[in-house]
Formats: C-alpha cells, sequence, structure tokens
C-alpha cells in the first residue's frame, strides 16, 4: 500500500488537535490499533507543539506536515520555519527544556522517540526545523480486514 | 473543562483531550483559583480524558510545585488507559497518587461529601 498527503496550517495552539487527528485518520487505512493510534497522535501532537511554542515562539508561522504510507511503515514529517534549534542533542535529552520557568516536562522528544520506531531531527538556528518520524504498522492477516474506530 | 470544589478540595475535569492547548488555559485558571483560596487538595478527575501528551504532564508538575508551597497535594483519579502509560513513563506516579474512584480517595484523604458543594 503507498499513500501520501501533506498539510499545511498556521502554527497556533487550535491547530495541535487538527495536527494529531488528520495524521491518525490519514494512518487508519494501515489498520493500526488503539494503541497505535495514541502513539501517533502522542507523537504528532509533541512535535507540532515544539513548532508553535519554541520554532515560532508563539509568534505563529506555519508547519507543514507530510505523511506517507510505504507498506507497513507510516512516515511522518512535520518541519517549521521558525527559528530552529542550536543543539539538537541537548534538546532531546529527557527532562530538558530551553525554559524551565514555564510549565514544560522536557519530555516532547522523549514521547516522540518513545512511541515511533525512528526519530531523526534536523535543525540548525535560524533554518527552522524538520522532525521526521518512522511507525511499522505490522498486522497479522487475519486481522486486516476487521475495522477500527480512529478515536 | 468543569471544576468542583468540595469543601477544600479543588476537582479539575479536563475533558477529553489535555494537548498544550488545552493545558495552557487550565494553568491559568487553575490557578487563579488557587490564589483565591487555600485548597488542601488538587485533584484531576480524568474519567473524561482519553488523551494527554507532555504538555499534560507540564502542568500537573506546574500545579504540583505550586499547591506544593503551601503544604498542599495533588491526586489523580479515575485515570483511564491512554493516559496510564503517560503517567508511568513520565514518572507522575511518583509525586500524584491515582485513585480508581473518588469514594476510595475521600476515604484515603480523609474528606468526604458531606462538606459542602459548591
Amino acid at each position: 500500500m503507498r499513500d501520501k498527503m501533506k498539510l499545511t496550517m498556521n502554527a497556533i495552539a487550535e491547530n495541535e488537535y487538527f495536527a494529531r487527528v488528520a495524521v491518525a485518520a490519514f494512518s487508519a487505512k494501515m489498520d493500526p490499533t488503539i494503541e497505535e493510534l495514541s502513539d501517533i497522535k502522542t507523537a504528532v501532537s509533541e512535535a507540532v507543539t515544539n513548532a508553535v511554542v519554541h520554532g515560532y515562539d508563539g509568534k505563529g508561522g506555519s508547519v507543514e506536515i507530510r505523511a506517507e504510507i510505504i507498506d507497513e511503515c507510516l512516515e511522518v514529517e512535520i518541519e517549521d520555519v521558525g527559528i530552529g534549534i542550536d543543539d539538537v542533542k541537548q534538546a532531546m535529552e529527557p527532562l530538558y527544556t530551553s525554559r524551565p520557568k514555564e510549565n514544560h516536562a522536557g519530555m516532547g522528544f522523549t514521547f516522540m522517540e518513545a512511541f515511533m520506531d525512528e526519530l531523526e531531527v534536523t535543525s540548525a538556528p535560524g533554518q527552522g526545523t524538520i522532525v521526521k518520524m518512522k511507525k511499522k504498522i505490522e498486522r497479522p492477516a487475519a486481522l486486516r480486514s476487521k475495522k477500527r474506530s480512529i478515536r | 473543562m468543569e471544576y468542583r470544589i468540595i469543601g477544600d478540595i479543588l476537582f479539575v475535569m479536563p475533558g477529553r483531550e489535555i494537548d498544550h492547548f488545552q493545558a495552557e488555559r487550565m494553568i491559568r485558571y487553575t490557578e487563579g483559583l488557587l490564589r483565591q483560596q487555600c485548597f488542601r487538595l488538587l485533584v484531576f478527575d480524568l474519567a473524561e480524558t482519553a488523551f494527554m501528551d507532555s504538555a499534560g504532564v507540564g502542568m500537573m508538575i506546574g500545579l504540583y510545585r505550586e499547591i506544593r508551597a503551601w503544604g498542599g497535594a495533588v491526586y489523580i483519579i479515575r485515570m483511564q488507559s491512554g493516559v496510564q502509560r503517560i503517567y508511568q513513563m513520565a514518572g507522575l506516579h511518583k509525586i500524584i497518587p491515582c485513585y480508581e474512584d473518588k469514594a476510595q480517595f475521600l476515604a484515603a484523604v480523609g474528606g468526604g461529601e458531606r462538606d459542602s458543594e459548591r
């Protein structure tokens, strides 16, 4: 199975919901389990929130979401053209937050890493950020015809 | 998002999804209530909540810090499976205990429905 989609949306907090539900709905044809859908929603939500809060510092901009299904693999890319990340390695450390005074858990990248199979972050100061994630959705053939809800 | 006050316990019912957008709203509103009245306990009733990401974790830790400042505590009741993994992975269980239902929680913390509900 092959399919792809692309979405461009304003980098505003209200759209975090739309972004994760859109990618989850797109992936529904792969027949993921409820748990896999929840993994995808969480990972997308984290990446888009980073773009809104850090990439554009809450001032708005544009986020592009590209998703592709290649057989049993879902690939998702979330790109912003915001301020970028100085030190990607440090940003990805569990509990690291660039804004310790705000209510941030510093677990965004940790969740993306935990809930997806692969995570790659490309960024440079002033150059924006691209988060690439992959997840394998494998179903035993016998289960493939079963319909599942996309909640 | 709904709030209920029973005596000196503040119950927060966040709704279906706690993401950054919802968390920011909830922090603002809850902090406002905490500054008006010294609640002894803050309780997240997650019966309706199916989704929570790291912003929800940040919100809970932030409010935990706030209420701890005067010796209060934070609890979760009626957590659903969708939130369970995040709760464990984030280590929230170390600071925010979880009870299955309200009666069990009230019995454990020594509150009660006899207090006036507002």
